[in-house]
């Protein structure tokens, strides 16, 4: 098997691997794909429901829904600006970082186990094979092609 | 307690400190001057199944984050083999690390 060949199979092996890893972790969680996206995003600083949404790709009136969902089962929790009631702040709850830090920790751990000491090399490739799988995850958009 | 469990609860701590910072930074912007100033934040604690929120005033929260080896903490949520409460509130503690804890709880902030 040549070297390109072993790096497609290897990422094929990944995905799969992480198909698993993620049903799993849902499960675990009882999260649905775009609740677990939401954690996620709002892990990362996104705090506005339409950047949440844009984050996700869904509507607005879907991640109003979605929201709904998260705080009623205590995983986040929302506020509404003292001035302008349509401004709303997100933030995660600590039930819901638990969540997220127990996702963390595998995807540490597989570092951890996985290191080849090529860490920089190894990192740089990982960072540009998600920024493709991202691209070919967004809506076609017309007169764009994914090559 | 190994050395293996200090080093857990202290990363784990570090986490819930950094999303504190992050909710703090997010309600400062979102609210700017204005608000009562409360707003709420996790128990930094590292007891397993702890998911409580504590309603903390923002000078009360920088004054937590005046030191590198603090964490807010509910009452009594503390593991004692690995901190020492330092301030005891009517509604939250401050907690101080020692020993690889404070060592590691310092280097992640």
């Amino acid at each position: 098997m040549g070297t390109d060949d072993r790096v497609e199979q290897g990422l094929r092996e990944l995905l799969v691997a992480y198909e698993h890893l993620d049903a799993a972790w849902r499960r675990q969680f009882d999260l649905n794909a775009n609740e677990k996206l939401a954690i996620i995003f709002l892990g990362d600083g996104i705090s506005a429901p339409s950047k949440l949404a844009e984050a996700i790709g869904i509507t607005t009136a879907g991640m109003t829904t979605l929201l709904d969902r998260l705080e009623q089962r205590g995983l986040l929790r929302r506020e509404a600006h003292p001035d302008d009631g349509r401004r709303v702040l997100v933030t995660l709850t600590k039930a819901a970082l638990r969540a997220r830090l127990e996702f963390e920790r595998v995807t540490a751990t597989m570092a951890s186990e996985a290191a080849t000491g090529d860490d920089a090399t190894i990192g740089a490739f990982l960072e540009r094979a998600a920024a493709v799988a991202t691209a070919h995850a967004r809506p076609h958009e017309p007169g764009t092609e994914h090559g | 307690m190994d050395e293996l469990q200090q080093r857990r609860i202290a990363v784990n701590e570090s986490r819930f400190r950094d999303a504190n910072q992050q909710i703090a930074a997010a309600v400062e912007e979102f609210r700017g001057s204005e608000g009562d100033g409360r707003f709420e934040v996790m128990c930094e604690c590292a007891i397993a199944d702890c998911e409580q929120m504590i309603e903390l005033g923002f000078d009360e929260y920088r004054h937590v984050r005046s030191s590198p080896i603090w964490h807010v903490t509910l009452p009594d949520h503390v593991i004692v083999a690995a901190e020492d409460p330092i301030e005891r509130h009517e509604t939250y503690w401050i907690i101080q690390k020692r020993g690889i804890g404070a060592e590691i709880t310092e280097r992640l902030s």
